[in-house]
């Protein structure tokens, strides 16, 4: 299925957080990271798949994870992510932005009590 | 398109160190390999698996950009240290430092000194500054025949003696092209990675010749080299500054275009600079000369790279695993 351009607003406003939160409960490669968003958001986000290593390489960069080469159980050579101690306050930061942000604008949306 | 195909194509897009693009290229590879068997798996065949596998993973130029973007940008550190040589020297020429045997010699020497540095650290994109000014010794003998080529022109046309005697160019002559080779060797070598650097390489070279051009239009250098250059030295140094700030944008911003438009954008800021403090009777030849000279130099790495292989292929690996995998038939 297709995302539309909303959903995919969305997501790019969001990519970070998606892959810090992610990457935080479990170290990931990135075909398994775009599964496992797909898997997890029952499908309703679908990454441009040459999207996510710009995106990861740039979370590198800012220290906020780290990338090692390791093998995966089936003994396949994969580039897995870390989550740092800096990207770890950073997604905390973020989740906390959003939780305020989406109460207030549940707060807004929600029809009125008579 | 099969796997090999798209790697190469983002391969021949990707302008980063060898070192860098290596693991790049071999990440890419692995997720198109996973995408393609997954696709397998349902159902789907070999061929159309492989070719839905690239599909999604987007055009190789547009991949490449990103990935070069997310690579690209220098830290602040790093844009620092860039702009160090060039901040050096102007403070050099703005407070005459220049004149002191003694600043002169350990703004030089740390100059040298970092550039080994550098260059043992395998190439870091703050050290082609430095490189520029370390490799000027090499390089005196031409400039030094290539200014008394100018003036001798410059004599012949107002009909002053010549500079020189004529047994003295059959020594100066053989230094053109030895500084020709060093200068070509040195920047085929930076090619090879990215043309950019090699840009940003040359680009204090004319502005630096430019400056001796300026200096020998307002009097005879062999003997009065030190009040000329009290004279002009806080346009020299403006020049340096010009450099260094072009030089900390080019490490700072992302996009490609943009690092070739803070190199254009320097030249333009040295070529100002020199035609603001050149004496009257210079302005129609010696400006051509000096842009000519800007010009030839910032656009000569690029001409060069579509001559020179670049350099490091680096060992992606080829499709063994995707072989082990998935069967053709």
């Amino acid at each position: 299925m297709a995302m539309s351009d909303g959903q995919r607003e969305l997501l790019k406003g969001n990519t970070e957080s998606l892959l810090l939160s992610l990457i935080q409960a479990e170290p990931m490669y990135g075909y398994q990271i775009i599964k496992e968003i797909e898997r997890r958001s029952e499908g309703y986000f679908r990454f441009r798949e040459g999207t996510l290593y710009p995106a990861l390489h740039r979370l590198e960069k800012d220290v906020l994870v780290e990338g090692r080469w390791q093998q995966t159980p089936r003994g396949q050579d994969r580039r897995y992510y870390y989550l740092t101690a800096k990207g770890q306050a950073v997604r905390e930061a973020k989740m906390a932005e959003w939780q305020g942000f989406s109460t207030a604008v549940n707060r807004v949306i929600s029809p009125r009590p008579a | 398109m099969d796997i090999s195909t798209y790697i190469e194509a983002i391969k021949r897009q990707l302008r980063l160190a060898p070192e860098v693009r290596s693991p790049v290229l071999r990440e890419l590879r692995y997720h198109l390999q996973d995408r393609a068997l997954e696709l397998q798996q349902r159902g789907r065949s070999y061929a159309d698996a492989i070719s839905a596998a690239v599909r999604d993973m987007g055009r190789p130029r547009l991949v490449a950009q990103e990935l070069y973007e997310s690579h690209s940008q220098g830290t602040w550190f790093e844009t620092a240290i860039a702009a160090g040589p060039h901040l050096t020297l102007a403070l050099l020429f703005a407070f005459h430092g220049w004149q002191s045997p003694l600043w002169l010699g350990l703004a030089l020497g740390g100059i040298v000194l970092l550039t080994l540095y550098g260059w043992s650290r395998g190439t870091p994109i703050w050290l082609y500054p430095w490189v520029s000014y370390s490799i000027l010794p090499l390089l005196a003998p031409g400039v030094i025949t290539l200014f008394y080529l100018w003036q001798a022109v410059h004599s012949h046309a107002t009909g002053a003696p010549s500079p020189l005697p004529a047994w003295a160019w059959v020594f100066l002559l053989p230094a053109l092209p030895f500084t020709i080779w060093s200068l070509a060797s040195i920047a085929i070598r930076v090619v090879q990675r990215d043309w950019i650097f090699g840009t940003l390489l040359l680009l204090p070279l004319p502005a630096l010749a430019s400056w001796l051009l300026v200096l020998s239009s307002r009097g005879p250098l062999a003997v009065s080299l030190n009040p000329l250059l009290r004279e002009v030295d806080g346009g020299i140094a403006m020049t340096l500054l010009a450099l260094a700030f072009g030089t900390g944008c080019f490490v700072r911003l992302r996009q490609r275009r943009l690092k070739v438009g803070a190199l254009l954008f320097t030249a333009l800021a040295i070529w100002l600079v020199v035609a603001q403090a050149s004496p009257q009777d210079m302005s129609r030849w010696g400006l051509g000369l000096v842009a000519l000279l800007l010009l030839g130099l910032l656009l000569s790495p690029a001409l060069l790279e579509t001559r020179v292989a670049p350099r490091g292929g680096g060992n992606e690996p080829e499709d063994s695993e995707l072989d082990r995998l998935m069967p053709r038939s």
